[in-house]
């Protein structure tokens, strides 16, 4: 097998993809996203708690491959160090920029570069930050905390139907 | 003499190359579309170098030539299904077939209530066209239940075939389970019900004399570039009395009879349903690969896919952590399987890397894959072209996924 393939599946990225660490729905949050792959049926999604524009909490769930698996703990395992929402829109342009070749992994992201030569794998890892900038779309003011304001939490109607179908 | 497969693949360049450096490419995707000979390229080819025009309204040469080249492979294609020529439409592939008969014939004819009866298998462009023109009309989308080896649950047909009933839009083969269906029965049932019938044939030309005539069907679409024509050319079938009473479906030039601001009149089929120029590069190459499968037989392929789908079921079920999708009796060679726990894209890169190409996903069938109750499957399906190496090459790959995944 080539060194590329090797690279990829010998990789970290497989191991987190078996454990699944982090994988689950939050009970309750202030913002949620999905996303699928209509040609795979790969589906994620990505709950966010809030406080004062910082992510507090990120929980998701994925019935997706090892590979969309995997990015998805990088999310979360970032996601527990307490970025605002503009760090996290910005690392999603990271991801993809790192996927096109066009930038170096951001730090804690080394293991993604293996997907980089597997061109059709790419939305794979892609799709687990495009799930959680969908979340974050839904929050209806985004603020980063300069203030001290509160993020408003669930008053789009996508955020509420799912807090209910999450609380119920 | 028996199947001659190494001077039939010697006829297809594409699968003389490597991939990946030095990895021969074994190629297992011919279900979502057919690799070409020379027969067609070079037909192709040849027509664009020296005959190409734009055809039937021009009074030189090469445009009365051009028409001739593409009128003889409407010809061709006609002939090929038991089909008249008038009946033959040329599209540019499955999917505008069907939508072409949604939008003319279910605008004409679909009332509030009525419905069309689909499947569980179908491909989304069998299900897709007839959710968008029932709901301009008020009708309704049934789906028929599979069981759980790929056969089409025929009780559930029957019990749902009813008066309101107008329009019977089944596979004729399934993409994804290989299943081939009692189109013979459905057919009957559905006449004696006052119904019509859609087939999507996409796959079934590939594998199968398909007669329109013996069938009796009212409408047929299928696609060139599976049978290894190009893409860009598909067929639809439909009896005269059908389209002659159809409205057109797109309208330009090539369809009118008349066009005025007072009011417009239509040419009479197929000619109403071909608007604008259409794809005579593409037309001639699908009469040469019309040519091409019947200078081959296509019982003498058929026989030799059954023979490879045997081999390869055998294989795979002897491996016990495959698991197949669709054992229906008499399936064709389109073979979904799912390896261990493994997700479908994870196996399908890996076995690229080694030279095996398949295609892993829903094969635009989510329905079918829910009904299932898997995410997606790994398909690998055979043509005229492949061979029990290409399949032990399959199974080489298999366990190099077993290796690096676990």
């Amino acid at each position: 097998m080539d060194a590329e393939t090797r690279d990829l599946f010998e990789s970290s990225l497989l191991r987190l993809a078996k454990d699944r660490a982090r994988e689950g729905r939050l009970p309750s949050f202030d913002a949620t996203g999905s996303r699928k792959n209509p040609f795979c049926g790969d589906e994620v999604t990505v709950d966010l708690r809030l406080s004062a524009g910082v992510l507090t909490e990120l929980g998701y769930e994925a019935r997706a491959c090892s590979l969309c698996v995997a990015s998805a703990e990088l999310l979360a395992q970032w996601a527990a160090l307490g970025p605002n929402l503009d760090a996290l829109l910005a690392r999603e342009q990271a991801v993809k920029a790192l996927l096109r070749g066009e930038a170096p992994p951001p730090e804690g992201l080394e293991a993604l570069a293996s997907v980089a030569p597997f061109r059709a794998r790419h939305k794979c890892v892609s799709l687990p930050w495009e799930a959680a900038v969908e979340a974050v779309r839904a929050v209806d003011t985004v603020d980063t905390g300069d203030t001290g304001d509160t993020v408003d939490t669930g008053d789009t109607a996508e955020t509420r139907a799912a807090k209910q179908g999450q609380d119920g | 003499m028996g199947f001659d497969v190494a001077s039939l693949k010697v006829q297809f360049p594409t699968l003389q190359r490597k991939v990946y450096g030095d990895k021969p490419l074994v190629f297992l995707d011919s279900a979502a579309s057919a690799q070409k000979p020379l027969a067609v390229t070079d037909a192709m080819n040849d027509f664009m170098a020296t005959s190409y025009s734009n055809v039937h309204r021009g009074v030189h040469a090469l445009s009365q030539e051009a028409t001739d080249a593409f009128e003889a492979a409407r010809a061709k294609i006609a002939a090929f299904m038991n089909a008249e020529e008038r009946e033959t439409i040329l599209t540019k592939n499955t999917t505008e077939g069907i939508n072409l008969v949604a939008q003319a014939w279910g605008r004409a004819n679909l009332q509030p209530g009525d419905e069309i009866l689909v499947t569980e298998l179908e491909h989304h462009a069998n299900i897709v066209p007839w959710q968008l023109i029932a709901a301009e009309r008020g009708a309704v989308v049934r789906p028929i239940a599979i069981l759980d080896d790929g056969a089409l649950d025929m009780d559930d047909f029957h019990a749902k075939l009813g008066p309101a009933t107008k329009m019977v839009a089944v596979a004729y083969v399934s993409n994804v389970l290989g299943t081939v269906l009692p189109v013979e029965d459905i057919i009957d049932a559905a006449h004696k019900q006052g119904a019509l019938v859609l087939l999507d044939a996409s796959q079934a030309v590939t594998h199968k004399k398909v007669d329109v005539k013996a069938l009796d069907v009212d409408f047929l679409a299928w696609t060139g570039h599976k049978l290894y024509g190009p893409t860009g050319i598909g067929v639809l079938y439909g009896k005269y009395d059908l389209l002659d009473a159809m409205p057109p479906f797109l309208g330009g030039g090539d369809m009118i009879d008349r066009v005025s601001f007072d009011g417009t009149t239509f040419r009479e089929p197929p000619f109403r349903f071909e608007a604008g120029t259409p794809a005579i590069v593409e037309a001639v190459g699908l009469g040469a690969a019309v040519d091409w499968v019947e200078s081959v037989g296509i019982e003498a392929i058929a026989a030799h896919e059954a023979e490879l789908l045997a081999y390869a079921m055998q294989r795979l079920q002897a491996t016990n952590d495959v698991r197949i999708f669709g054992t229906a009796p008499g399936k064709v060679s389109v073979l979904a399987f799912l390896l261990g726990d493994h997700h479908a894209h994870d196996v399908g890169t890996i076995l690229d890397r080694t030279g095996v190409a398949l295609r892993v996903g829903q094969h635009c069938a989510e329905p079918l894959h829910q009904r299932l109750g898997v995410h997606s499957t790994a398909r690998a399906s055979f043509a005229a072209y492949n061979t029990r190496e290409d399949v032990d090459a399959l199974l080489d790959g298999l366990s190099v996924c077993r290796d690096l995944l676990g």
